[in-house]
This record gives structure tokens, C-alpha cells and sequence, in this order.
């Protein structure tokens, strides 16, 4: 079928010639999918505005026998303004396209991944807590990709949880102070428990959490090694949150 | 490339360094400077040399320019206190030719991108609040593109300037001329009717 439509989120895109643009769309119905839009840099142009990064659209794409699609037409159902608008909040969603861009692969239709990344997306321009939203996105990222931590006892011997753990990132989980190594993080016994709560609960229950000071200092560390260390190499957004110091 | 001749193919092969250039491209510049006169050749080459060896940056703007400080920044007409800050010097040139603007520019070379992983410090950004303060500047206009880089770069700079009381300004986002309303998207038809003016 060379046209097709599908709601997609507008992951980031890459200048191509004078005035073309390469989107890397998340779409509901075709996965992560590479669309070329004419003209989309000439001031004129009407799918501009729907092909900003973070963007919620209704796509028209011609698929032809390549395998860039042709963007023929887009319909905003959100445009997350405020997420452009705020320094912080825009460099979380940031942060948030560039794990989904990295950790899938093209054409991988995976529906609760587009929910995932939509509902985010509402809670950081509608909430505060962009620490906590970010945190739980990464967690549930992880849990739908097939790569969550694994939390319940040590990772290697099996030893029950206690207060010298470790988290292991080569590992995918947390050891126990005999098995861990020099380099692994520290996690504490309420992180490990909080942790749980984030991959469990809805987001109902999550949205009336607040994220401990101590807790937010680790997993702003762990996870993002661990993603890290799974995709096996360094994400552009944590060195870019590290430089402006918000964590 | 064995199929042209030895100085042919550097030709050929130099010119396909340059961007949007393609083998048959080049080829085809190739050959017409084969068939050019040797002065215009000469030229040419002149040109090229020299806008590497006579261009620097401005160390007040960051304008290019041939001497440091570059010529707007050095012209006693315009306005000092007036600085538009705007993202490459192609945007100043796009300045310049609305004739409207009498102030001076700052240029930062780049916008702030996080998914690039480009931070503050990557771009021209250091030097904006010493000069704001030195030069007494009364007005900042944020002139960078309408898109997530540059808002992020104008919410950024204008966190900056904050501390310092001055004023800062937006250029105004809307519907471009000669343009049709019922194809304009929705944002920037929320855009331009957020800034709408009273007709005097």
C-alpha cells in the first residue's frame, strides 16, 4: 500500500538540502519510520509547524519503493508547546525522544510504547514533577523493551535484598555487597523499593508520589548508565544535562 | 577514476568535498572550468584562498569580517544599546536587508540542542553577558530561529539576562506575508493571534 496514515510523534529530524528536513517519527501503527518533507524549511510551508520534535500528529505518508517515506500531509493533535517553552521541560523531552529513537528499532510496531511516550509527554507540559515523570518513563521504557532491572534479590547469588547493595549495569540488575564490583553504583534498600513501585504502579498511583531527595539523586545516576551501557554508547542529552546541571 | 586525466580528477574529486555536490555535478563544473579564461580561472582561485586567509571573526559580535571589529560594529550611526542576538551570520545578512533594524548584532553560531548534545558552552554564548554589561545595552532581541533549538536558546538566554533588569525581546512569531490564512497550521495562527496589534 504506497499511502498510508498513522498518529506519530515527531522524534527529531536532520537537515537534508536546501530546504528539506529527514523526520524520525514514533508511529503508532508502523514504528519508529523516516519520512523526507519537501520544502519544510521554507518559510511558506504548512508542515513546518507539525514537524517540531515532540510534536503529536495525524501523518499522511507516500511509501514508495524506497525506504524513506514522502510526508504529504500532517494534522497536529498537539503541538506540547509548553514543552518548548520551558528550558528544563524541553531538554526532558529531549532527553525522552532520543531513548525511544535509540532503543528501537525501524518499523517495530510497539502500541504501548507510543502510549507510553504520549502520556509523558501530556504529564511534563501539564505537571511539575518532570523529575519523577522522566524517572518512571525510563523505568517503563526499560519494562516494555524487554530490559528491566532486576530488583528482587541479588542478580548473581541470589542473596536477599539488604542495605549494601549495588546496582551492576553490565549485569541489568543489583548485586549484593560480596558479588558487586568497584565501579557499580550504590543504591539504597528505599531506591530499590521505589524503583518497583515506579515499574508496578499505573500513573494514577505514581502521579501522587513525590520523589525522595536521595532517590532522585541515584537513579538520576543509575538508570541512565544503565541505559547506557545497553545501547553501548554515551546518550547526548544526559552529557547535555549534566552541562547545564539539572539532574 | 582512471578515466580522466591525473589533474582532472583531484579537480573533480575537491569539488565533490563541497556540500550538495554531487560526481556528475562536479564533473560538469569541472569541465567548464577547463573551458574558462585562464584570468577568470584566476580569479577563482584568488577568491577562494583569500576568504580563508582575509576573514576572521569580529571579537565584539562574531560577525565574519575582514577587520576586527567588523564594519557594523565600528559604525558610529548605529544604536549601542540596541543588540540582536541571532543564530548564524546568514541571519545577520537577512537583518541587514529588512533596512528596519539600527542596532548592533551578537552571533552565536549555533543553537542550544540537546538531542545534538549541544550545550551553552558549544556556542558564543560566554561573552553575551560581559558585553550586555560593559556596553550599558538597554535591549536584548532574541532573533533565533522559530523552532525548539532556538526557543530553547532564547528561553535560555533570557534566564541569563534576568539578574541584569534589561529588557528582553522576542521577534514576533506569525503568519508571513502574502501568505494564505486558511492554510496557516495551528501553531502559528495561535502565535500570531497572541501577538496581534491594534490598527492606529
Amino acid at each position: 500500500m504506497p499511502l498510508f496514515d498513522t498518529d506519530a510523534i515527531v522524534l527529531r529530524h536532520y537537515e537534508l538540502g536546501e530546504a528539506d528536513k529527514i523526520i524520525v517519527l514514533f508511529s503508532k501503527q508502523r514504528g519508529k519510520i523516516r519520512v523526507v518533507a519537501k520544502g519544510v524549511r521554507k518559510t511558506k510551508s504548512t508542515l513546518a509547524a507539525g514537524l517540531e520534535p515532540f510534536t503529536y500528529n495525524h501523518v499522511l505518508v507516500y511509501q514508495g519503493n524506497s525506504d524513506l517515506g514522502n510526508l504529504s500531509q500532517c494534522d497536529i493533535e498537539n503541538s506540547f508547546a509548553d514543552l518548548r517553552n520551558d528550558f528544563v521541560k524541553m531538554s526532558y523531552a529531549s532527553y525522552a525522544a532520543e531513548l525511544v529513537n535509540e532503543l528501537t528499532i525501524d518499523k517495530d510496531v510497539n502500541k504501548s510504547l507510543f502510549n507510553l511516550l504520549l502520556i509523558t509527554y501530556r504529564l511534563l507540559s501539564n505537571s511539575d514533577k518532570n523529575n519523577l515523570v522522566i524517572r518512571t518513563f525510563e523505568l517503563k521504557l526499560l519494562n516494555l523493551l524487554g530490559y528491566r532491572p532486576y530488583l528482587n534479590s541479588c542478580v548473581k547469588c541470589g542473596t536477599e535484598l539488604n542495605s549494601n547493595f549495588r546496582f551492576n549495569a553490565t549485569e541489568g540488575g543489583v548485586v549484593c555487597a560480596e558479588c558487586a564490583e568497584s565501579w557499580n553504583d550504590k543504591i539504597s534498600l528505599g531506591t530499590i523499593k521505589f524503583m518497583n513501585r515506579l515499574l508496578d504502579l499505573d500513573y494514577k498511583g505514581i502521579m501522587k508520589l513525590n520523589l525522595p531527595a536521595y532517590a532522585r539523586e541515584e537513579l538520576g545516576a543509575i538508570v541512565p548508565n544503565y541505559i547506557e551501557s545497553i545501547i553501548d554508547k554515551k546518550l547526548k542529552a544526559v552529557s547535555f544535562l549534566e552541562m547545564i546541571d539539572i539532574d | 577514476m582512471d578515466y580522466y586525466a591525473r589533474p582532472l580528477a583531484q579537480l573533480i574529486g575537491q569539488l565533490t568535498k563541497l556540500p550538495g555536490i554531487g560526481k556528475k555535478t562536479a564533473q560538469r563544473l569541472a569541465f567548464y572550468i577547463i573551458e574558462m579564461d585562464q584570468a577568470e580561472v584566476n580569479n577563482l582561485a584568488n577568491s577562494i584562498s583569500e576568504v580563508q586567509e582575509n576573514l576572521t571573526y569580529c571579537s565584539k559580535c562574531h560577525n565574519l569580517t575582514q577587520n576586527d571589529p567588523c564594519h557594523i560594529c565600528n559604525d558610529p550611526k548605529r544604536n549601542e544599546q540596541l543588540v540582536c542576538v541571532v543564530e548564524s551570520v546568514k541571519d545577520i545578512v537577512a537583518m541587514e536587508k529588512t533596512g528596519e533594524y539600527n542596532g548592533l548584532y551578537h552571533v552565536l553560531h549555533g543553537a542550544i540542542s540537546p538531542i545534538d548534545g549541544v550545550g551553552p558552552d558549544d556556542i558564543e554564548i560566554k561573552d553575551l553577558l560581559p558585553r550586555v554589561r560593559e556596553d550599558e545595552v538597554e535591549e536584548i532581541i532574541l532573533a533565533t530561529d522559530p523552532n525548539v533549538e532556538g526557543e530553547a536558546t532564547a528561553a535560555y538566554i533570557s534566564q541569563l539576562m534576568k539578574p541584569l533588569g534589561i529588557k528582553v525581546t522576542r521577534i514576533a512569531h506569525g503568519l508571513p506575508v502574502g501568505g494564505d490564512l486558511e492554510y496557516a497550521d495551528e501553531v502559528t495562527l495561535s502565535k500570531a493571534l497572541e501577538g496581534r496589534q491594534e490598527i492606529e
